[in-house]
C-alpha cells in the first residue's frame, strides 16, 4: 500500500476502497458490510486474492471513476438496525440474510484482512488497515479456511445477541422501554461511576475492524466520560495468518512483530514511527535477501527510536500495569509484563536481538488483557490493547464470547 | 480608537490604503496561499521531498470536492454544520491582524486581543464538529479537543502579552516596527516555541493531535466526507499558516532583511517557520493531552511568566527603544 | 469595522462557492445516510449523552487565570510609563494565582486518569 502511496483510511468517511482479503468467517464479512454502507461515493469494493494482487488493485482503483462506483447505498440505517435487532430476536441460526441481497460484490467477499484506501489517483489511498498483519505486501495474502462455517454461524449470531439485545435491555433498564428509541435507537442510560456518582453512560464497542485493533478482537464496555466500565474481551471471530508465514516460524515472528511495532506506533499516535516500521515490514517479506536485510535493519532502526524515545515513555509510561492485581486471574503471574511502555520496548529489543535473554514475547489472549481495561479511559485502553502480542485467534469461537 | 502605548496617530489599515475589496480579496489571497503552502510543506515532511507530495494537497482536495457527503444518523445538524463552517471562518477571520505588505486589514489598539479571540473561538467550533454527528469517537475528539485547550490556553496568552509587552503596543505593525534594531525571538526565545507549539495545539496537528488521534479513527473529523472534510481540513491548514505569519511578525522582525523586498522576506520567514513546524511535529509521537495538561501548568505557565517577566525588567530598564 | 464585516462576508461566500462548485461536480448529488462508524459494530445507542469530563476542576483553575488574562492585555501597554510598580504588582498578583495552581496541582487534579 505504501509503496503505491495509498494512506490507510481511519474511519470509512475517508475511505475509496474496501479490499477484503481472503475468505472471512461470518461476524466478519458482516462488519466489512457495514464499513462498506458507511463509505461515500464515489466507493469500490474488490475482494483480493492470490493471483496477481498488483492487478487487482489497479483495476480497484480503475473500478472508482466507472459509473459502479455511484451505485447507491441499498440499506439505510434505520434498516440495519432493525436488523439487527432482528437478528438478536431470531432464535433459528437465520443468519444474516437480509443485509446481503442488496450488494453485487460481497457474494466473494470474505475478508481475513481488509483495507480500503482512497480513490483516484494511485499515489494518495486512504486506506483501512484492519488485518494486523498481511496486507502490507502483495502476494501472500490470502487464506482459506473452510472450516469456518458452523462456528462463524453460531458465532454471528451470538454477537448479534450481544448487541441488539445488550443495547435494548441497557437502554430499557434506566428509564426508557421501545418508547424511548429515537430513530430506532437507544437514548444512552444512567449508572454510578466509579466514584459512585450517577452519570450518564454509553454503550460502545471496539472492534473488529478499526485502525491499529486486532481485527475480529471486540471489546464492549459501558463508557461514563471516556473512562470504560464493564468491559467485556474477546474475539468475535479469528484471522488465520498466511499460510506462506508459517513455513518459516521465526521469519514469521519477527513479521509480526514488527507488524506490532508498526500498530502501537499508530495508536500512540506517531505515524511517522508507524510508517518506518511498515516499509520495513513490506522490505521484510520480500523474496530478495538483500531486500530482506535492508528491511532487517530498517526494523532495528524503527524499534530502537521507539524505545529510545522519552517523549513515547512520558506519554505512554505508567499505563496499563499489570504487576499489583493480586486479586485478578493469576493463570499467568509468571509473566506479568508490566506497563504499556514497558511491553514496547520489550518488543523492540526482540525485534533488535540486542538480549540474547529475550527471545521472544509472550502472546496473550483477551481474558489475559480485559481486566487492565476495566476503569481505563478510551485512549489508554487502545494503548494497552496494542501493547500486547494477541495470540492468532482461535477461527472457531466458543458461544462464551460475551462475558461483561 | 485611541492607542494608549503609541504616540502619533492611527496607523494606516489595509483597507484604508488599497480601498475595500482589494484589501479583503488580499487577505483571502493570503489565507489560501498559507494554507496550501502550510499543507505541501506537512505533506513534504510526511512523505519525502517528491513532486507527488507537492501535488497531494491539490489532488486530495479534488478529490474531496467530487466526493459524496454524509449525513450519521440523527446529527444535531445545525451545531454540526455550523462548527464545519466556523473552522476556516476563524482562521481567515484571524488574518485581519496579520500584516499584509507591510499593513493589516484591521489595525486596532488590540490586535492581539483580535487574535486570541479568534483562536479561543475554535473551542466551541472544534467541539461542534465532535458533538455534531452523533457518534461516539468524534464525540471523544470534541472533549479532548476542550482538555487540550485548558493546557495551551494560557501559555498561548502570555507568549502574545509577552510580545506586546516588549513592544509596548497591541498592534500587530507596532510590535512589527519595535523590532527594527532586534528581533524579539532573541530576548522571548520561550514565547516564540511556545506560540508555535500552541498553534500546533489549537489546530490539532502533529505531536497534538490527539482530538484527531488514531486511537479514536481520526475523532473530530471521523465522520466527515466530501467538502465537508475538505473545509475543515483547509481551515485547520490556513490557522497553521496564519499563525506561522503571525509568529514571524510578533518574533522575527515581520518583513525586515537586507535586500530583497519586504514581502519577499515576510514570506520566506514565514515559509522557514512552516517548514521547522512541521520538520518537529512530524517526528515526534503524540502528546496525550492528559499529560500534556499537568506539564503545561507546572513547566509552561511558569516558564512562559518567567519569560513575560524578563521581558518587564528588560522594558524598565529601557532596554528596547 | 467594516473591512472585518466584509472579510467574514467573503470568507463566507468562498465557503457556500465550494459548497456550489461541489454540488455542482460531484456525481452523487445527496449525501448518503449512514451509520455513525462504531469500528465495524452496529451503535447500540445514541452518542448524544451526557459527557463526565473528569478534568473540570482543571476548567475552574482555567477560568481563574483567565479572568486574571484580560487585565494583562491593558497592563503590557502601561508597564514602560508605570515602571517597577506596574511590574510588582501584577507579578505579586500572579505569584498568589500560582500558589493556587501549586496546591491544585499537590491535590493531584491536574491529572485525573
Amino acid at each position: 500500500m505504501d509503496s503505491r502511496g495509498w494512506a490507510r483510511a481511519l474511519s470509512p468517511a475517508e475511505a475509496g476502497l474496501l479490499l477484503t482479503i481472503g475468505t472471512l468467517p461470518a461476524p466478519l464479512s458482516e462488519a466489512a458490510d457495514l464499513l462498506w454502507s458507511q463509505m461515500p461515493q464515489p466507493r469500490h469494493r474488490q475482494a483480493i486474492d492470490e493471483t496477481g494482487v498488483g492487478g487487482q488493485l489497479d483495476a480497484a482503483v480503475a473500478a472508482l471513476s466507472t459509473p459502479s462506483a455511484y451505485e447507491h447505498h441499498v440499506v439505510g440505517p434505520a434498516a440495519q438496525l432493525s436488523q439487527g435487532s432482528e437478528a438478536s430476536h431470531r432464535s433459528d441460526g437465520g443468519h444474516h440474510g437480509g443485509m446481503h441481497d442488496h450488494e453485487e460484490n460481497e457474494e466473494d467477499a470474505d475478508p481475513a484482512h481488509e483495507l480500503n484506501h482512497d480513490h483516484q489517483n494511485p499515489v494518495q489511498h486512504t486506506g483501512h488497515d484492519m488485518g494486523g498483519h498481511g496486507m502490507d505486501h502483495d502476494g501472500h495474502a490470502t487464506d482459506e479456511h473452510d472450516g469456518h462455517d458452523a462456528g462463524g454461524h453460531e458465532m454471528d449470531h451470538s454477537d448479534h445477541e450481544m448487541g441488539g439485545h445488550g443495547g435494548h435491555d441497557m437502554g430499557g433498564h434506566a428509564h426508557m422501554h421501545h418508547g424511548g428509541e429515537v430513530a430506532g435507537l437507544a437514548m444512552a442510560g444512567t449508572a454510578p461511576d466509579r466514584d459512585g456518582l450517577q452519570l450518564d453512560e454509553l454503550k460502545v464497542a471496539l472492534g473488529p475492524v478499526l485502525a491499529g485493533w486486532p481485527t475480529g478482537l471486540v471489546l464492549k464496555a459501558s463508557m461514563q466520560g471516556d473512562v470504560l466500565t464493564n468491559v467485556s474481551l474477546s474475539w468475535i471471530c479469528g484471522v488465520e495468518d498466511d499460510h506462506h508465514l508459517r513455513q518459516d516460524s521465526r521469519h514469521r515472528s519477527t513479521l509480526l512483530l514488527v507488524d506490532a511495532l508498526a500498530q502501537f506506533a499508530l495508536v500512540a499516535g506517531w505515524p511517522h514511527a508507524a510508517r518506518q516500521a511498515r516499509h520495513a515490514r513490506a522490505a521484510l517479506s520480500s523474496d530478495d535477501p538483500d531486500e530482506r536485510r535492508r528491511g532487517r535493519r530498517r526494523a532495528r532502526a524503527v524499534a530502537q527510536t521507539i524505545r529510545r524515545s522519552p517523549l513515547l515513555a512520558w506519554s505512554v509510561g505508567g499505563l496499563g500495569d499489570d504487576r499489583g492485581h493480586a486479586e485478578e486471574p493469576d493463570t499467568r503471574q509468571a509473566c506479568r509484563t508490566g506497563d504499556v511502555l514497558e511491553r514496547v520496548r520489550a518488543l523492540c529489543t526482540v525485534v533488535i536481538g540486542d538480549d540474547p535473554s529475550m527471545e521472544t514475547v509472550p502472546g496473550v489472549g483477551p481474558e489475559d488483557v480485559e481486566f487492565l481495561l476495566e476503569g481505563a479511559e478510551l485512549a489508554a485502553a487502545r494503548l494497552i490493547v496494542a501493547s500486547f502480542m494477541f495470540e492468532t485467534a482461535p477461527t472457531v469461537v466458543h458461544s462464551g464470547a460475551g462475558h461483561a | 480608537m485611541p492607542d494608549p502605548g503609541v504616540s502619533g496617530a492611527e496607523p494606516l489599515s489595509l483597507a484604508a490604503a488599497w480601498g475595500l475589496v482589494p484589501a479583503v480579496l488580499a487577505v483571502v489571497a493570503a489565507a489560501l496561499v498559507l494554507g496550501t503552502v502550510f499543507a505541501i510543506v506537512d505533506n513534504v515532511a510526511i512523505n519525502g521531498a517528491r513532486v507527488r507530495s507537492a501535488a497531494e494537497p491539490f489532488r486530495t482536495s479534488l478529490r474531496w470536492l467530487i466526493q459524496q457527503r454524509r449525513t450519521t444518523l440523527s446529527p444535531d445538524r445545525l451545531l454540526w454544520r455550523a462548527g464545519i463552517v466556523a473552522v476556516p471562518v476563524l482562521a481567515v477571520l484571524s488574518l485581519a491582524v496579520v500584516p499584509i505588505g507591510g499593513r493589516t486589514l484591521l489595525t486596532t489598539s488590540a490586535d492581539l486581543v483580535w487574535f486570541n479571540a479568534m483562536e479561543a473561538l475554535l473551542w466551541a467550533a472544534v467541539w461542534l464538529v465532535g458533538w455534531g454527528p452523533n457518534a461516539v469517537h468524534a464525540l471523544v475528539g470534541g472533549y479532548r479537543f476542550l482538555a487540550q485547550g485548558l493546557a495551551y490556553e494560557l501559555p498561548l496568552m502570555f507568549a502574545l502579552i509577552t510580545a506586546g509587552l516588549g513592544a509596548d503596543s497591541l498592534r500587530t505593525t507596532g510590535i512589527v516596527a519595535a523590532q527594527e534594531n532586534l528581533w524579539f525571538v532573541v530576548t522571548m526565545p520561550v514565547a516564540f516555541v511556545v506560540f508555535l507549539a500552541s498553534a500546533a495545539a489549537f489546530t490539532f496537528w502533529g505531536p497534538f493531535a490527539a482530538p484527531a488521534g488514531a486511537d479514536i479513527a481520526s475523532g473530530v473529523i471521523s465522520e466527515l466526507s466530501g467538502v465537508d472534510r475538505l473545509v475543515v481540513q483547509a481551515g485547520r491548514a490556513v490557522f497553521l499558516g496564519a499563525a506561522a505569519a503571525m509568529a514571524v511578525a510578533l518574533f522575527l522582525g515581520g518583513g525586515a532583511g537586507p535586500w530583497l523586498g519586504e514581502p519577499v522576506w515576510y514570506l520566506l520567514k514565514t515559509f522557514a517557520v512552516m517548514a521547522a513546524v512541521a520538520a518537529v511535529g512530524r517526528r515526534v509521537p503524540l502528546l496525550r493531552p492528559d499529560r500534556f495538561v499537568e506539564f503545561a501548568w507546572m513547566v509552561l505557565v511558569p516558564a512562559t511568566l518567567l519569560q513575560t517577566l524578563m521581558v518587564g525588567l528588560l522594558v524598565i530598564w529601557g532596554f528596547y527603544p | 469595522m467594516a473591512a472585518v464585516v466584509s472579510l467574514l462576508v467573503a470568507v463566507l461566500a468562498l465557503i457556500l462557492g465550494l459548497y456550489g462548485v461541489s454540488m455542482a461536480f460531484r456525481i452523487a448529488r445527496k449525501p448518503v445516510d449512514v451509520l455513525p462508524y462504531e469500528s465495524g459494530s452496529l451503535p447500540q445507542q445514541h452518542a448524544f449523552s451526557r459527557y463526565h469530563v473528569r478534568w473540570y476542576a482543571v476548567t475552574l483553575l482555567f477560568l481563574a487565570f483567565d479572568m486574571e488574562m484580560i487585565f494583562m492585555y491593558p497592563w503590557a501597554v502601561v508597564v514602560a510609563d508605570m515602571g517597577a510598580s506596574a511590574v510588582i504588582e501584577m507579578f505579586g498578583f500572579l505569584a498568589i494565582l500560582f500558589v493556587g495552581v501549586i496546591y491544585v496541582w499537590r491535590e493531584g487534579a491536574l491529572r485525573w486518569s
